[in-house]
Parts: C-alpha cells; structure tokens; sequence
C-alpha cells in the first residue's frame, strides 16, 4: 500500500493543479435548487462507497426498498478502496466527467473537493427542502463547511479514543479506565510493563489523526496555524509531545510501529500484554471482538489530558458529498439520497453496526442506539468527547502532508534524530507544500 | 592440496548461497505459515514458526468472501489479451526493426526505446480520459490496449530477431516464403527462449498490476484478482491470516507458470549470453 502511495503521490500533486486550471471554487450559494420531483422514469444514480462496504451496501438496498422506490430513485453502489484511493478516482473522473453522483471521502478532503468545484454547495438545496441541519451531531461541524456554506453531510464519523486492556488492568491492579492524565500515563505503562516485560503500548500515526489528538490534548496545539498557511510542527508544544514519547519509547514503554506494520498494530490490540491503545472508536465492535476471542475485555476511555487539563480530538472519517454532475432533476435526486442516508435510523443504523458516532441527536432516541450503548458503553465515552471536538485541517494538501509528517516524526523515533532540528526541517517542507 | 585450499573457499560460498536462500524464502515461508495459522496463532507472542493444525478454512473464508472466481476470471481474461496482443503486435514490430532497413528506423527505434522511460503513472490521466470519452472505461478493452506495444519485448526481440542468419531468411525468400511465414516458421521457432521470458514478465506484470486497474475500473465488472485481494484486506484486515491465504491464491498460477517456464528462461539469458 506505502508503495501504491509513493506512485499515486505525483498525481495528488498534478491532478488538483489541472483540476484548479479547469475551473474555480464554487461558492455561490445563490444558486437556486430546485428540489426534487418525482418523474415517471426512474432516475438512476451512482454512489461510490469507502470503507465499511458492507454496511454501504446494506443502507443503499434499504433506500432503493423503501423511499427510493417511493421517489423512483434508484441508487447503484460501487465500492472504489480507501479513501485516498477514492480521491484519487474522484479526482481523476472530475477531468474525465465521470464523476458519480455521490460518493463517500475523508473529511479534511472537504475543501479540496470544493476549490476544484468537484463537489456542489448543499446551501441552496437546503433551502430549497426546507432540510434541517441542527440535529447534526459530530461535535465541530467544520470539516463540513467551506466559507459558511455546507458542502457535505457527515455520514461515519468518529473521535480517536484509548482503549485500554481491562483485564490485564485487574490483574496488576491497575485503574481499569486507564491513566486520567499524561502526567499518570509513565507510571501506567511502567508497572503494566513490569507486570508482563513486553511493550504496553503500541503507536502507530499512520494517518496523523491520532497525533493531531495527541498534539491537541497533550499540549493544546495544532498541526498547523488557523490560516492553514504555516507548520506548527515544530513548535514548543510538538517538540514537547515528541520527546514525551521518544522518551517512553527509549524505556520500552511504547513500541513505535512504521508504515508497512499496520497488521502488528492490529494484532497487538488482542494482546494480553497490551495495555493501552489509541486508536479510532470506528473500530470499536471489531476490536472488542478481537479481544473477547483471546479473554480480555476491552475498555474505551477518553484520550488523557495534558496540563491544566488540555484535552481535544479531531472529528475524523469520512462524509458524502454530492457531486457536481448531471442533471438538476439528478442532483435533486441524489440530494434526496443524501438526506434519506444521513437521517435518524440510517444514523442509527451505521453507527450500531459498526462504532462510528451517531451523526445525529436524535438517533441516540433510537431503540437500536439505546441497546447498543448499554452493551458497548465505549459508545457513550465517543459521544462525550465530543465536547472537546476539534475540526480537522482542511487544505486541499492535507493527505500528502500527513504522510510527509507520519514518515519524518516516525524516523525521529526509530532512529533517534535530534528533535527540535528534524522538525524545524520538517515544518520547512510542510510550508512549501501549504503555499505551494 | 589445491583442493584443501578451495575448500574454506567452497563453504563460504555454500553457506552464503544457503544464507541468501533463506532471506529469500523466508517471506513466503511466513506468508505459507500465517496462511494455515489460528488468530491466536498469527497473535501469538513470540511469533510460532510452526502450526498446530492446518487450517483450510482460511481459504474458504478468503475464498468466500470476495467473488474469488468472478476475479481470477477477470485477471486470466485481461492476462491472456494482453499476451496475444502482444505477441500481434510486438512479434511484427520487432521482425521488421531487426531485419528491415528503411526511412526514420532508427529514430522510430530510439522512440520505442525512450518509452520504456516514461513512468506508467504519467501517461495514466490521458488514457483514463481517452477511453472515458470513447466510453471504453470499465471494459475489458481498456485494461489491454494499452499494454500490448511493450518497448522492452520489442527490443528484447530485436536482439534475437538479428541473430538469426541471413542465409536462412535468403533461403527461405528463394522458396517465395511471405513475411509472415519467415516470421512464424523461422523467427519464432529460433525466439522460443525469449518469446517465452517476455511472455513469463507479462503474465507476471499484467497478474500482478495493481495501480491501472485500481484507478481505470469504478466498478466490480471488469476489477482483477489483486483488486480483490485488497478489498479482501479492507473487509479482513484484522484476519491477516484469510488474507494471506488470498495472497497465496493470487500467487499461486504465477509459481506454476515459473515452473513450467523455468528452462526456457535460462536458455533465453544463456543465448543471449554467448552472443
């Protein structure tokens, strides 16, 4: 997959480019929309889906069954890999004009989407449907706005959480919720060690949205500045969080996995020795269940405050955004989709199957909602940390940067670079891509 | 004595050629393992090099949970096209560089060369368009065509193609043989080595490709085993070991084929070799 990414990354850099030249944002949100009416001919739409495929599939056929059927809407699911895949092909069919109607993608893609005019503003169909907004539910709505107007409806979104190993926690008498705080998190991890000799925690940035966590809560700064125009990774605070961590791992106390040991990052959540784990509560049910089949049960707690009780978590995963292709009576229809797919019991529905958030207030009223958080309280831990929300980076080069940083701060690690002069130079190549 | 004095030599090399053996085999070993192991196996700490019991079903969870022959299909279709178009387009190409003199061969010949310089993710956009506007995307059509004109086949048999000797293609036109006689009852036969290189690198390259059926194909109709093997790893990404059974699957007509193909290849290297 790393080296899938090595050959696309030149795309990622010349596609926007063309895509900037072929058009510009769309951000006129005076647009008049019509909204959708039923036509005698069944309007036929294509959805591209990422990630949880089948659960995609499952909402799709239970729309084409009841208000597709009812609207004569029909929609066609495909699913097209991961998300950076799935920018990839977005990208590629928007200079094609192949895009689908809709699609899913990860949420700091927003922007990117939107500059290119990929992606159509939701503004005037909102108006037009009278639709209500205010029953979302994902903690900071940012990563759905571009200059004030909506431009995506979120669909399986989640919080970095810390899952911690509740039975190995009862047998060394440690806290079964995991440290509070930073200051306690050395201590947990030394006699968790001492209990078992092996490494009781593992980290794993691949996708930097654990870090961004991590930067947040440990020391209340961010990835980069608010304008999005400079790197804050070299700052006071990130030089802090990398040393923090550098020094767990010189005691054996974090184990620092690289790009390509995703699977031993997965497997070790199902370790007896492992006590603690960051990692997204989207993978709760699955992790739980790994867990189980070895005898341990698995807690969910919220990511441990820095001083002075700094906490915050990015809002991750993905959102759907309707495309800016084909008819108006087409667009209208794929909205219609759109709003069916982001209501109450779809919400629900997506968040009980799989450990994404409740995108909506109002579905944790469900009946589904209520069982599935009395039997996964984890749920209700996810939901909670919503109070320290943060929005995730929005520039259209976010993905390139996060691969930039995870390899360069994983090498600090792994190979014991001076800090502070590896992410001055680190935050010099992040700047040139932010104002590239 | 001199054979005591090779014989520290001799060790070395023998035991340098186990080592490299065994760094090459080990990663397939691992991937055989994971695939027979348990969960609890592939979880275990440390890491077992052995199983206790084997455990088919890990093919038939891998097998079952993509449409494994709906891929395989897929991949041997797009396989097989490329390696015929190949050899109708390459065999020719080659024959008239090799054995023709005319106007501009040898700047069509440094053109064809120069292909093989241009990484496949340039030309990837243009393409993507061009079939996308001839509706061609999502066919078969398209996951072939392009890699039928191959710059590395053409000059590989080029290079053969020139060592044939004149006084066969002379005899040959003396009984009125047609070019395209010369070309399958003498070109070919003398080429078996080669042809059968090139056609053991295509089977590879197109069994294998990953990144142009990944970014031209939106739907499942015309996705090839690898895409599968993925998506595999999307569903099962914690079950590493339905996985590597995937894997092993996907590898496995690639083994065969090597075996089958294995001595034609060396006599390819070696001709070319004394030449």
């Amino acid at each position: 997959m790393s080296m899938w990414k090595k050959k696309v990354l030149p795309l990622m850099m010349t596609v926007p480019v063309t895509m900037g030249l072929a058009g510009c944002a769309q951000t006129d949100a005076e647009v008049s929309a019509a909204p959708y009416e039923k036509g005698d001919q069944t309007i036929e739409l294509q959805f591209w889906t990422s990630a949880v495929e089948e659960v995609n599939q499952a909402l799709v056929d239970q729309f084409n069954e009841t208000k597709g059927a009812e609207l004569n809407i029909h929609v066609n699911a495909e699913y097209q890999g991961d998300y950076w895949e799935m920018q990839q092909k977005v990208n590629a069919a928007a200079i094609a004009g192949t895009l689908p109607n809709v699609f899913v993608d990860e949420v700091a893609m927003t922007k990117g989407f939107a500059d290119n005019d990929i992606i159509v503003n939701l503004e005037p169909y909102i108006k037009a449907t009278d639709f209500d907004r205010s029953d979302f539910q994902i903690g900071d709505l940012g990563n759905l706005y571009v200059n004030e107007d909506l431009y995506a409806f979120p669909h399986m979104r989640s919080v970095p959480v810390m899952y911690v190993n509740k039975t190995l926690a009862a047998k060394t008498g440690l806290n079964a919720n995991g440290p509070a705080t930073f200051a306690e998190l050395e201590a947990y991890l030394q006699a968790a060690h001492d209990a078992t000799g092996e490494p009781p925690m593992y980290l794993f940035n691949y996708d930097f949205w654990v870090m961004e966590a991590l930067l947040h809560s440990y020391s209340g700064t961010t990835v980069v500045n608010k304008e999005e125009t400079e790197s804050n990774i070299n700052s006071e605070g990130a030089v802090k969080l990398i040393t923090f961590i550098e020094e767990l791992e010189s005691k054996g106390l974090v184990k620092v996995l690289g790009v390509t040991d995703s699977d031993a990052f997965y497997a070790a959540i199902a370790k007896p020795s492992t006590a603690l784990i960051f990692s997204s509560i989207g993978g709760y049910k699955t992790f739980a269940g790994m867990a189980q089949k070895n005898g341990l049960e698995l807690g969910v707690s919220m990511i441990p405050t820095g001083e002075d009780g700094t906490r915050g978590v990015p809002v991750g995963g993905s959102n759907t955004y309707l495309a800016n292709t084909g008819s108006d009576q087409e667009k209208a229809a794929a909205f219609e989709f759109m709003k069916w797919l982001s209501d109450t019991e779809q919400a629900a529905y997506a968040s009980a199957n799989t450990g994404y958030l409740p995108t909506r207030l109002s579905s944790l009223d469900t009946d589904l909602m209520k069982e599935t958080i009395a039997a996964f309280p984890g749920y209700q831990v996810a939901s909670d940390q919503l109070e320290f929300s943060k929005m995730r980076p929005m520039t259209g080069a976010y993905h390139e940067i996060e691969d930039l940083m995870g390899g360069r701060i994983n090498e600090i690690w792994l190979e014991n670079l001076n800090i502070q002069e590896s992410l001055d130079k680190l935050a010099e190549e992040v700047n040139v891509i932010l104002n590239r | 004595m001199k054979t005591l004095i090779r014989a520290p030599g001799l060790v070395l090399r023998i035991l340098i050629s186990v080592l490299l053996i065994v760094i090459f085999l080990t990663p397939f070993y691992w991937m055989i393992l994971t695939a027979f192991k348990t969960l609890g196996e592939v979880l275990a700490m440390p890491p077992k090099f052995w199983v206790e019991s084997l455990q088919w079903q890990n093919f038939k969870d891998a097998f079952t949970r993509i449409d494994f022959l709906h891929y395989t299909r897929n991949s041997l279709i797009i396989t097989l096209g490329t390696l015929i178009g190949q050899v109708l387009v390459v065999v020719p190409a080659a024959y008239a560089f090799a054995r023709f003199d005319f106007k501009g061969k040898n700047w069509l010949f440094g053109t064809v060369l120069a292909t093989m310089m241009i990484p496949g993710q340039l030309i990837f956009l243009p393409i993507f368009v061009m079939f996308a506007k001839s509706g061609l995307l999502n066919t078969y059509v398209s996951l072939i065509v392009p890699f039928i004109a191959s710059g590395t086949a053409i000059f590989m048999l080029r290079q053969t193609f020139m060592q044939v000797p004149d006084s066969q293609l002379e005899a040959a036109r003396l009984d009125n043989a047609r070019e395209f006689k010369i070309i399958y009852t003498i070109m070919m036969p003398a080429a078996i080595p080669t042809l059968s290189t090139l056609a053991l690198l295509t089977f590879i390259g197109t069994w294998n490709s990953y990144f142009f059926p990944l970014v031209w194909t939106t739907t499942d109709a015309v996705r090839t085993l690898p895409l599968g093997i993925q998506r595999l790893q999307d569903i099962e990404g914690l079950s590493p070991q339905i996985v590597m059974a995937g894997n092993m699957m996907l590898i496995v007509p690639i083994l065969i084929v090597f075996v089958v193909a294995r001595k034609q290849i060396i006599k390819a290297f070696t001709y070319m070799g004394v030449k």
